[in-house]
């Protein structure tokens, strides 16, 4: 690194030489990009300088400069300001694009300052905001940045996504990249522990995609590093929509939208379930009286009144599903003056789930101000209220009251209703039978599972200029957020989890607050030396204060349905939970420009936390107080813009990007450097047990990462490529260390463990047109590979979710499902016996079972048979945008895809296994019946004892999908077509229109849990479904 | 003088910045204690106390499968996963998380900081904290930890002995594992040194009492002579295991001369009190009268133990465990006396049909705590007693919950349930068989055996545990080739099968019994008849290699 420093400083002595301090002459011309006619009255001036000129009829300009080497600034009404760097010529010719095309280029207002996108040193991402018509934030970002991994945590209205970029650099501490909205940082995203089983709430989705102005993805350490120990994931900075000068914009729109019932699985009929009941019955060995006694219509006349409620043919998945409405309004007041800007947004989602029963209404609210109160000195506020209501119904891996999961195995025969007489319903639900499973419409309707959420994000600010070139900026910002959830289980046709139906009734209420008050001063000093030298140098510190308290309570055995609250149960048990942690930081940055042509730019941020333990070995100690300390470094060298590229007239930009930096990761266990004793009960005396051990030396994970970027563009922009190769090493990994058991504890925390990623980004993107038809076709790529280099003494850690195993192995990347692989299933006796196997209950396979494969060669199925059966890692992802225009009429394609991950779908082992009374997937017709028969379904079995759900090759799919995630065809209403408006524009969206997948489950598409040891799992979430949506934009 | 004035406030801002600085970077946890003020107090002696016992609690579970599961009373029922099958066949694997001794070390260095802790205490707060009351604690401590060695042993064999704590990760080590038998040997001396002072614990046999819930989950004078003499019996010094335990009534006086003759009068010697009364406070709950120590699970502080869930096959229980027809067939093949019997030293045994006396034992209770008089043996501690038959099921039912009855609604399978239970870990009948097994190997069959059959002599009755519930002693055949204590052996083998069946001991009496006897065949062949046919010999061979008896050390994958 060092040597580009040296270079740098020899280029800016030889430039000395070159300084021309006489006004040059500059020619050049500026034509329209659609008509390439000329532009007649274009502005031209000369950045830093006062001098402009502007263009005659035939869109030729002369302008003055005092160097080859100056920035011009082309703009004229109606169309987009660009920035033309002379890089030595003395003749340009300019092409201005008119407002509403997207050229890949703007101002960008970032955290610390506000840059041209073409100039950002670093892999950036940006993407505008450019038409208000995106449903949220991941569509918004999917198919546009190259390497972001965005996948929706399930179907649930509001429910969010969850990011990854760069593949997996922590195995215990989060992968996703820090979030900022307007340059503060927003921790805890993600709460993912729902009273809702298998729900997530991602504040993420509470934020108005329609407030944004834009959204700055920074991938590499060059780019995100300045934010230090949370930038080892990279960094998503939102910036919201700020006032405008002068003119006053009133925007409002209103989206309504049909999501469509996702697709059935294929599940047994009631003719096809009866013949399988009994063979399972019969297969069970149970004896004639307890045969009648559970299952009373085998015997029964079909005729007779007792029979009724057994000769359905139900649609249960169809019972519990619904086509949903979905409206969002939203309203934008923006405006402004010489002295104050403002932004007022405000907007109301109403959101209603494709399950019955869910549903999310989200108000939002956000003001901007900026007030230029002295000539000096200006302040401002951020502020954003939103307050998010939810009904939320279990889904996934729980089963009891999970709609969803209970829709697919309620036996089809049964009756939704108690039925009066054939096929005429009464207002009362049929009870569980002999199945034992909830009557999922009483589940819908009757288990309430509410969440109110309510997040005040608000920041102030002051701002004093020294000088024009000198800034000081100060801000405090109160992050507030409280969630409370209300869950009510009742009694009524719902199982209860002890089978005494009388006091099964429960009540769950979980409150959270989260707090963190931020506190940032910074001093920036940006100056154009002269028209070959430009720098920006900030710097500041910064401190936070967080707070977390949970309070949980339980309480069951209510009397009645009526009563919910947590005080009406016989039994209420409580806890808390009170969190807290500080940091304090300060950074440094400075960047340099020489000729617009080298951007240079070095930092580093010093972070101290209370989470670190006071012996952490790296970083640096000031006062007994250990501080990482995380320098980065990049370089940009715009290669078009040396003279000797002149005469390449086809390349239009040629970039070469190299960055180089630490950062970490501070998502570690708050207390693990303490070693803690937690309270114990004897009887009824509290008693004091070791809880954990602590460790001192506990510290961040550092991520050492390289990035190698280009930036090349032909044919006047036409056609442009952006690919990125990076290089990271992240050390000092947290890993729960295990340690012999004579010490008292299984493991402690430490930073042991190595894990590199590499691989590249590319994004192509292609624009042009022809007459009046416009088009903008773009499609991004990424792979990575993520290699496990060392663990605490080599051994391997495994953890997982609901029961299901991943493996993080040195030598293996992360997110390995581990299980058995799965050879077939015995089709006769004899097969069975000459495998010579003992199954893992050390009985001998029979004909029919389902066998594994036996790696350890000692004849019987155990753990040592395990290994790696799926890599939940994709090979290749991106996705495909095109954009095509004509006249007012736009169409516009959203497609997503990944390629080579391997699903778990659990679901489907759930489906096929036949462990119990329920309905199964029609799968389970072919399973094994009788000597000879070859099937992949094994011989179903009362209570599954060779657990034939287990983890094995036989459930792994491959995940490959390409979705088309939207399709959008809009109209925007020409002036003379409006009266009294200053725009309109209509559009009309498809969303999840089609996927091209041999997946076999709803969608290979999976999200369960944030750490890498839940990646890959299908639990069954509620898919996402196809939606319809039609949208009115208007501006006055 | 400017410049000096710059640079000394410069130093000062500094010093003041790092100071607060590290003030503003340490945030204390929440919600838990810190380990520098674990011992500040008098206070903080008793929840140090408490605190032990509490570990106590997680331990059942795997005391349980290792002494049950292992043994020839219990097989797998349909509910079992891998992990308890593998106990149940006797082939527990190194991944089986049930043999994971963590939390056993994790109470035995509680102790070692515990008695560390005392100390210090001692030191800060000598006027709070008395020497009397640190000297009980501190013994209280050796035998907390003396017990869970004991329990270590018996299950894994030789492991390592750790005598430090570990707190903190620099503190953790790799220690190599010692000889059982020499690790007995060094509880033995903690717990001798400590005899004196844990028998100053609590030397009310029969008061009143205050809270017998609390008590018995205490170690203290009785407990702590069993637990000694448990100790004793494993070092293979009987006749100290006898001068503790033969204090505990009504064992009465072993007369040092006269052999192996069956001295009844020295045994009978002023002790008529039953041992329940003896042993135990007695409570509303009859139930509970013969427990001298145990473990108490009090649901309503969420602590539950697995074993409603491992036994049971409904209420959301598991049905893991169930007992194998061997330990049902020992009670209903046991041969029953309608009448008690009587005992004199010339005839042996004999029944007198006329006696009547005394309403027979009080321990005999039905469901609802009634007593119940006559022929009841086998109800007692068979059907019933330690198992139920429901459906094609077969249940283990024993101690399991805090009161006596079928479970009716036991809500098992939610954890804020009402699922009390304690869990024994002394109770009479397992020590009058320890006091038998005891005098066996000091040579002395026939009283050993009179310590196992009781009966009634003059005026005196000996309730011991065959003869309380009514079943016919055993005799010894001295014609018989097989050496009288060998015989014996065999009868204790027999008898602990009913009395102590599923309570978590049976694996381990099989081992120590063969052990003594120096004869594997002992445990290989009560073991090995407990599989199909088919299956025996394999199990046979394998259990004649002591070797075999203890579980290997969990390593997780």
């Amino acid at each position: 690194m060092l040597r580009f420093f040296y270079s740098l400083i020899l280029l800016s002595l030889l430039s000395q030489a070159i300084y021309a301090q006489e006004w040059l002459k500059v020619q050049g011309t500026v034509v329209d990009y659609m008509t390439s006619k000329p532009v007649k009255g274009a502005l031209i001036s000369v950045k830093g300088t006062l001098r402009s000129a502007s263009t005659a009829d035939d869109g030729k300009f002369t302008a003055e400069a005092k160097s080859l080497y100056a920035v011009l600034v082309v703009s004229y009404p109606g169309y987009q300001a660009i920035e033309v760097p002379l890089n030595g010529r003395d003749q340009v010719a300019v092409v201005l694009v008119p407002e509403g095309i997207n050229t890949g280029e703007s101002i960008v207002r970032l955290p610390y300052y506000t840059a041209n996108t073409r100039n950002l040193n670093g892999a950036y991402t940006v993407v505008q905001n450019t038409n208000d018509r995106y449903r949220d934030i991941p569509q918004m970002l999917q198919a546009a940045v190259p390497g972001l991994e965005a996948n929706a945590y399930s179907g649930v209205p509001g429910e969010g996504m969850k990011f990854n970029m760069r593949g997996v650099r922590s195995l215990y501490t989060t992968n996703e990249p820090l979030l900022l909205v307007d340059g503060v940082m927003v921790n805890g995203v993600v709460l993912d522990n729902s009273l809702a089983r298998g729900n997530v709430y991602n504040y993420l989705s509470d934020i108005n995609v329609k407030d944004i102005e834009s959204v700055t993805v920074m991938k590499d350490a060059s780019a995100a590093g300045i934010y230090g120990s949370r930038a080892a994931n990279g960094v998503i900075a939102i910036t919201t929509k700020g006032g405008t000068n002068g003119k006053t914009f009133l925007d409002v729109s209103y989206q309504s939208s049909l999501s469509n019932r996702f697709k059935e699985l294929p599940m047994m009929n009631s003719a096809e379930y009866l013949p399988y009941l009994s063979g399972k019955v019969y297969s069970q060995g149970l004896d004639q009286q307890k045969i009648a006694a559970t299952f009373p219509f085998f015997g029964m006349d079909p005729g007779s009144a007792a029979y009724l409620p057994y000769t359905n043919n139900t649609n249960w998945q169809k019972e519990v599903t619904r086509n949903a409405m979905n409206h969002d309004f939203h309203l934008s007041l923006r405006g402004g003056d010489a002295t104050s800007k403002y932004s007022f947004n405000v907007g109301y989602t109403g959101l209603a789930g494709t399950v019955k029963g869910t549903s999310a209404a989200n108000l939002t609210s956000r003001f901007n101000l900026d007030f230029k109160i002295l000539k000096n000195f200006s302040a401002g506020t951020r502020v954003s209220f939103n307050k998010n209501n939810k009904s939320l119904m279990d889904q996934g891996y729980e089963e009891r009251v999970n709609p969803l999961y209970l829709g697919l195995v309620k036996p089809a025969i049964l009756s939704p209703f108690v039925q009066t007489s054939p096929g005429v319903y009464s207002s009362f639900y049929s009870l569980p039978s002999y199945e034992n499973l909830s009557n999922p419409i009483a589940v819908v309707n009757d288990v309430t599972n509410k969440v109110n959420n309510y997040w005040i994000f608000s920041s102030v600010y002051g701002q004093y200029n020294f000088s024009p070139d000198l800034r000081s900026k100060l801000s405090v910002t109160l992050d507030r957020r409280s969630l409370q959830e209300d869950r009510f289980t009742p009694s009524n046709a719902i199982v209860p989890s002890n089978l005494d139906i009388r006091f099964d009734r429960t009540s769950e209420e979980q409150i959270t607050n989260r707090q963190a008050l931020i506190f940032e001063h910074t001093l920036t000093y940006e100056k154009e030396l002269n028209t070959t030298n430009r720098m920006l140098v900030f710097g500041g510190y910064n401190l936070e204060m967080a707070q977390y308290s949970g309070a949980y309570g339980f309480s069951r055995h209510s009397t009645d349905d009526a009563f919910q609250g947590l005080g009406d149960g016989t039994r209420v048990n409580a806890r808390g939970i009170e969190e807290k942690y500080n940091n304090l930081s300060a950074f440094v940055n400075g960047e340099y420009t020489f000729r617009e042509k080298f951007f240079f730019k070095i930092g580093a941020r010093l972070d101290g936390s209370s989470k670190f333990g006071k012996d952490a070995a790296s970083g640096i100690h000031i006062g007994n107080v250990p501080f990482a300390l995380l320098p980065y470094t990049g370089l940009t060298w715009k290669v078009k813009s040396e003279p000797w590229m002149a005469g390449l007239k086809f390349l239009s930009e040629f970039n070469l990007r190299t960055s180089y930096g630490v950062t970490a990761n501070q998502d570690i266990p708050l207390n693990a450097q303490y070693s803690l004793f937690g309270k114990v009960f004897n009887g009824p005396y509290t008693g004091l047990s070791l809880y954990s051990i602590g460790n001192s030396t506990l510290q961040w994970e550092t991520t050492r990462s390289f990035n190698l970027g280009t930036d090349l563009s032909v044919l006047k922009n036409g056609l442009s490529f952006r690919a990125d190769y990076f290089n990271t090493r992240t050390g000092n990994l947290l890993v729960p260390k295990g340690i012999a058991g004579a010490n008292g504890q299984s493991f402690y925390w430490t930073n042991e463990g190595t894990i590199s990623n590499h691989g590249f980004e590319l994004g192509v993107n292609a624009r042009g047109h022809a007459g009046s038809f416009i088009w903008n076709v773009g499609a991004t790529a990424a792979r990575y590979k993520t290699n496990i280099v060392s663990l605490p003494d080599n051994a391997s850690l495994t953890d997982g979710t609901n029961g299901y195993t991943s493996i993080a192995k040195v030598g293996q990347p992360a997110g390995m499902i581990y299980g058995y692989r799965y050879l077939g299933v015995f089709a006769t006796t004899a097969e069975a016996n000459a495998s010579g196997m003992l199954n893992e209950l050390g009985a001998p396979y029979k004909a029919g079972d389902m066998y594994f494969a036996d790696l350890n060669n000692d004849k019987i199925l155990n753990d040592a048979d395990m290994t790696v059966i799926g890599n939940s890692n994709p090979e290749l992802f991106g996705g495909l945008n095109a954009n095509l225009a004509w006249h007012g009429f736009d169409l516009n394609a959203g497609f997503g895809y990944s390629y080579g991950n391997d699903v778990l779908n659990v679901l489907r082992a759930k489906l096929e296994n036949g462990m119990a009374y329920e309905n199964q997937s029609v799968r389970v017709l072919n399973a094994w019946r009788a000597q000879g028969d070859r099937t992949d379904v094994a011989a179903t079995s009362y209570g599954d004892p060779l657990r034939n759900r287990r983890a094995s090759t036989h459930y792994i799919e491959d995940g490959s999908y390409l979705k088309m995630r939207s399709l959008t065809l809009g109209y925007t209403f020409k002036e003379k077509q409006i009266r009294y408006l200053r725009g309109a524009q209509l559009y009309f969206t498809g969303y999840n229109l089609f996927s091209v997948t041999n997946y076999m489950g709803w969608d290979p598409e999976v999200t369960v849990g944030q750490n890498s040891f839940s990646r890959g799992y299908d639990f069954g979430n509620v898919p996402q479904s196809r939606t319809f949506m039609l949208g009115l934009k208007l501006g006055l | 003088m400017k410049r000096r004035l710059y640079y000394m406030l410069f130093l000062s801002t500094v010093m003041v910045l790092s100071v607060s600085c590290k003030k503003y970077l340490t945030v204390e946890p929440e919600g838990y204690v810190q380990e520098e003020n674990t011992f500040k107090t008098a206070a903080d002696a008793i929840t140090t106390v408490n605190g032990l016992y509490a570990q106590m609690l997680p331990l059942v579970d795997q005391i349980f499968l290792a002494g049950e599961a292992q043994g020839d009373l219990a097989v797998a029922a349909r509910g079992a996963d891998k992990y308890i099958t593998e106990f149940a066949e006797n082939r527990v694997t190194a991944s089986n998380p049930y043999a994971d001794y963590t939390k056993f070390y994790r109470l035995i260095l509680a102790c070692n900081r515990a008695l560390d802790g005392l100390d210090q205490i001692l030191r800060a707060d000598p006027v709070n904290y008395n020497r009397a009351v640190y000297l009980s604690n501190r013994a209280e401590v050796y035998y907390v930890r003396a017990w869970t060695y004991l329990q270590l042993v018996k299950i894994w064999g030789d492991v390592p002995y750790v005598t430090g704590t570990v707190t903190k990760a620099e503190q953790v080590s790799n220690l190599a594992p010692e000889k059982s038998a020499t690790i007995i040997k060094k509880i033995l001396k903690d717990a001798e040194d400590n005899f004196s002072t844990i028998l100053t614990i609590n030397s009310d046999f029969l008061g009143t009492g205050n809270d017998f819930q609390l008590t018995i989950g205490q170690f203290r004078d009785l407990s702590g002579r069993c637990l000694l003499a448990e100790l004793y019996l494993y070092d293979g010094n009987y006749n100290k295991a006898w001068e503790i335990i033969s204090v505990i009534e009504p064992f009465g006086v072993y007369p040092s001369s006269g052999g192996d003759a069956l001295n009844v009068f020295g045994m009978f010697q002023g002790q008529w009190v039953n041992w329940d009364s003896g042993q135990s406070r007695r409570d509303g709950n009859q139930y509970q009268r013969q427990v001298v120590m145990a473990i108490n699970f009090d649901a309503t502080k969420n602590q539950t133990n697995s074993l409603m869930k491992w036994t049971n096959n409904k209420y959301g229980g598991q049905y893991a465990l169930k007992p194998s027809s061997i330990a049902i067939k020992n009670w209903t093949s046991a041969p029953m006396m309608l009448q008690q019997y009587q005992i004199t030293p010339a005839l042996g045994y004999y029944i007198n049909e006329s006696y009547n006396a005394g309403n027979g034992p009080l321990e005999v209770l039905d469901p609802d705590g009634n007593p119940i008089i006559g022929g009841y043996g086998d109800y007692i501690r068979g059907e019933k007693g330690s198992y139920f038959v429901d459906g094609r099921d077969t249940l283990m039912f024993k101690f399991l919950m805090k009161s006596r009855g079928v479970p009716k609604n036991p809500l098992i399978n939610d954890k804020y349930a009402d699922n009390d239970a304690f869990f024994n870990v002394y109770r009479d009948g397992p020590m009058y068989l320890l006091a038998c097994e005891i005098m066996n190997n000091m040579g002395v069959p026939s009283q050993a055996l009179l310590t196992m059959n009781g009966g009634s002599y003059n005026a005196y009755v000996y309730k011991s545990t065959r003869y309380r519930v009514g079943v016919a002693p055993f005799k010894i055949d001295f014609s018989s080739p097989e050496p009288a204590k060998k015989q014996v052996a065999r009868f204790l083998i027999q008898e602990s099968a009913m009395e102590c069946a599923f309570e978590g001991r049976r694996w381990f009496d099989l081992v120590r019994i063969a052990k003594q006897a120096n004869d594997p065949a002992l445990l290989a062949d009560a073991v090995a008849k407990k599989y199909p046919a088919s299956r025996q010999a394999e199990v046979r061979a394998r259990l004649m290699n002591p070797a075999n008896w203890y579980l290997p050390v969990y390593k997780k994958n």
